[in-house]
């Protein structure tokens, strides 16, 4: 696959024509510190950033969408037009992110319309991380600093060069676009792979429990509510992460004209499971935090055979009664692993 | 590929009122589109979102059964936003359906066993459908003993009296019909569910129990179905759940890794116990 080494003093120019012919998403400077965003002004680009504060996931799964416009009682569908864009300089962890949304949006019986028109047109080139932040543990849950899953291209960022490295065939033809720079040399995809790997060594390890049966049968155990305390149900942490994918669907008219809206929901607030006749199956706070962590640590392994994490420890960061999914993670794999050498159930 | 979030139009063509208490209203509704009818091919214990543009959708048992035709009938309690719009509605409206969803009961593995068919108040709907099937005379054969047990509170809240009756008065079916509390001019069974199957004591020999009540009612019947022999891999059970999409995206409706809308609604006992209680 192609490598090519940018001179960063010609990245502008090579975007700002790539931005005549694709939809440039990257990341730009805002009140959060970063956020990714539709560039006209290339200039706006930021590359030395750590993190956006919110995942990349709102590209291909919009906060808020409208699935269905209608009027006088006919129903119309709203299939997004997302012609040839481009996702520069996301980072590996929520471009792996993007390979767990497709498992959910595109696998199964049904494919969803609305997330595949948007993934089919997306290019993806990630950013590999030189210097992890202060909550990453991307390579605690499979990922790694350099990590090219549902990437296209990886770029890595060598001082006064932007290595660019197709690993799709989607790459490939994005790279010949830009037709710029100049074959990389070994020397420099080398220097590429020692910080991705010094980067790593930075990072905390986190022990994550991976036996999805075991977490299950910690279902009734008191630790939850432990676990959960200080939770007051926000939802912020759902929000952040770029994994979370439940949605709540809402009708929206005025005057015989309206839309039909997914918008993004949180299975921590509390009438997500309500029912109608007011018999909520999850209750409590700790039922609700309960089912996050076992979503994605134990449900998800069980049905798409990897944890929906790739941490990024944004939820870490944005949680305001300061819980911290890499200390819940320590404390199951703890108690699961003293349950295992005890040979007794989960308490 | 057709987009699973646009429901089909359709008519409706009669509407039924149910029960005294009139919060119990069944919609017949036909497809506008011949396409559509013959797109949406059901099975007893499936269901379907009833949609109505502005003002939402809601996940419906569907209680008819796919040998009674192209019409779809839907038994709907009034108790939120869309089933108050949809209690509003006259005959003619156009509303949306999408489906059909979930898994339905499992007609080809009670082939060739007896039934037992256990339900309470409204959460009958999807067991007609199942009894409407199986009464069918390209289909009764396939299957043995048709034991039904139906309870609601008051005569007045019994859903499918007409048809009820009908089945009282065939052969072909043993219909024990029970009301916790009757009138004046009840002169059926009184007493509750639990207490009438273990009076009727079918046998869980070569035998499937079908049981779809309020969560009390199964509670209680539960060890009443254990004491007549029935294995909890032939014991199938209905599961409710606040839904969205209806098609395993929006995350609403799992237990443990199992979406309602996908895997289920229709469970049996042994697979109930493999997920946590949380329904």
């Amino acid at each position: 696959m192609d490598a090519r080494m940018l001179d960063k003093a010609d990245l502008a120019t090579v975007l700002e024509r790539l931005a005549q012919t694709r939809r440039l998403i990257a990341p730009v400077e805002d009140r959060t510190g970063a956020a990714f965003a539709s560039v006209d002004e290339v200039a706006a680009i930021r590359l030395d950033y750590r993190n956006t504060s919110l995942s990349a996931k709102e590209i291909v799964f919009p906060q808020t969408e409208p699935l269905l416009v209608f009027r006088d009682g006919a129903a119309e569908e709203r299939i997004p037009a997302a012609p040839g864009a481009v996702l520069f300089g996301v980072r590996p962890c929520d471009a792996r992110s993007l390979t767990m949304l497709d498992a959910v949006f595109r696998g199964g019986e049904t494919e969803d319309p609305y997330y595949a028109a948007r993934r089919d047109e997306l290019t993806v080139v990630a950013l590999t991380c030189n210097e992890p932040g202060p909550t990453c543990f991307c390579t605690s849950v499979g990922g790694s600093p350099d990590d090219g899953s549902g990437a296209d291209v990886l770029a890595t960022d060598l001082d006064d060069g932007l290595l660019l490295r197709a690993i799709t065939d989607r790459g490939e033809v994005l790279l010949g676009e830009l037709d710029a720079g100049r074959p990389a040399e070994d020397g420099e995809i080398e220097a590429a792979r020692d910080l991705a790997a010094r980067a790593a060594e930075r990072m905390e390890n986190v022990p994550v429990p991976t036996d999805a049966a075991a977490l299950l049968a910690t279902f009734d155990s008191d630790l939850w509510s432990d676990l959960a305390a200080g939770c007051i149900g926000c939802g912020a942490c759902t929000y952040a992460c770029p994994t979370c994918h439940c949605f709540d669907i809402t009708d929206e008219q005025k005057r015989g004209t309206g839309h039909r809206v997914r918008s993004w929901d949180a299975c921590t607030f509390p009438p997500f499971t309500l029912h109608g006749s007011g018999h909520n199956p999850r209750p409590t706070a700790t039922a609700r935090l309960r089912q996050r962590v076992l979503h994605k640590f134990s449900y998800c392994p069980e049905n798409f055979g990897e944890a929906f994490c790739v941490g990024c420890g944004r939820c870490v960061v944005h949680c305001p009664s300061g819980i911290d999914i890499r200390r819940i993670l320590a404390r199951l794999d703890a108690v699961l692993t003293a349950n295992s050498e005890a040979g007794g159930p989960t308490r | 590929m057709s987009n699973p979030y646009v429901p089909y139009p359709v008519r409706i063509d009669r509407i039924a009122i149910e029960n005294d208490a009139r919060d119990l209203k069944t919609f017949e509704v036909a497809f506008l589109d011949a396409e559509h009818a013959s797109a949406f091919r059901h099975t007893p214990g499936q269901f379907a979102e009833l949609s109505i543009l502005g003002t939402g959708e809601c996940p419906i048992g569907i209680a008819s059964s796919p040998t009674e035709g192209d019409s779809l009938l839907f038994t709907v309690k009034k108790t939120g936003v869309v089933t108050d719009e949809l209690h509003r509605s006259r005959e003619g409206r156009v509303i949306g359906v999408r489906g059909p969803l979930g898994n339905g009961f499992p007609i080809e593995r009670m082939r060739g066993k007896h039934l037992v068919i256990v339900g309470g108040g409204f959460a009958f709907t999807t067991l007609r459908a199942l009894i409407r099937y199986v009464l069918h005379e390209e289909h009764r054969a396939d299957y043995g003993d048709v034991t039904v047990i139906y309870g609601a509170r008051t005569p007045g809240e019994l859903l499918y009296k007409a048809e009820v009756d009908e089945w009282r008065a065939r052969d072909d079916i043993a219909a024990h019909i029970t009301v916790d509390e009757g009138d004046e001019a009840w002169t059926g069974h009184e007493g509750f569910v639990p207490a009438v199957l273990e009076e009727v004591a079918p046998s869980g020999a070569d035998a499937m129990m079908v049981l779809c009540g309020p969560p009390v009612m199964i509670k209680f019947t539960l060890p009443v179905v254990e004491r007549l022999g029935f294995a909890p891999a032939d014991t199938i059970l209905s599961l409710e759940m606040r839904m969205k999409c209806g098609i395993g995206k929006c995350g609403r409706c799992n237990i443990g890794s199992k979406y309602v809308c996908l895997d289920g609604p229709v469970f049996t006992r042994e697979e109930l116990s493999k997920l946590p209680a949380e329904y």
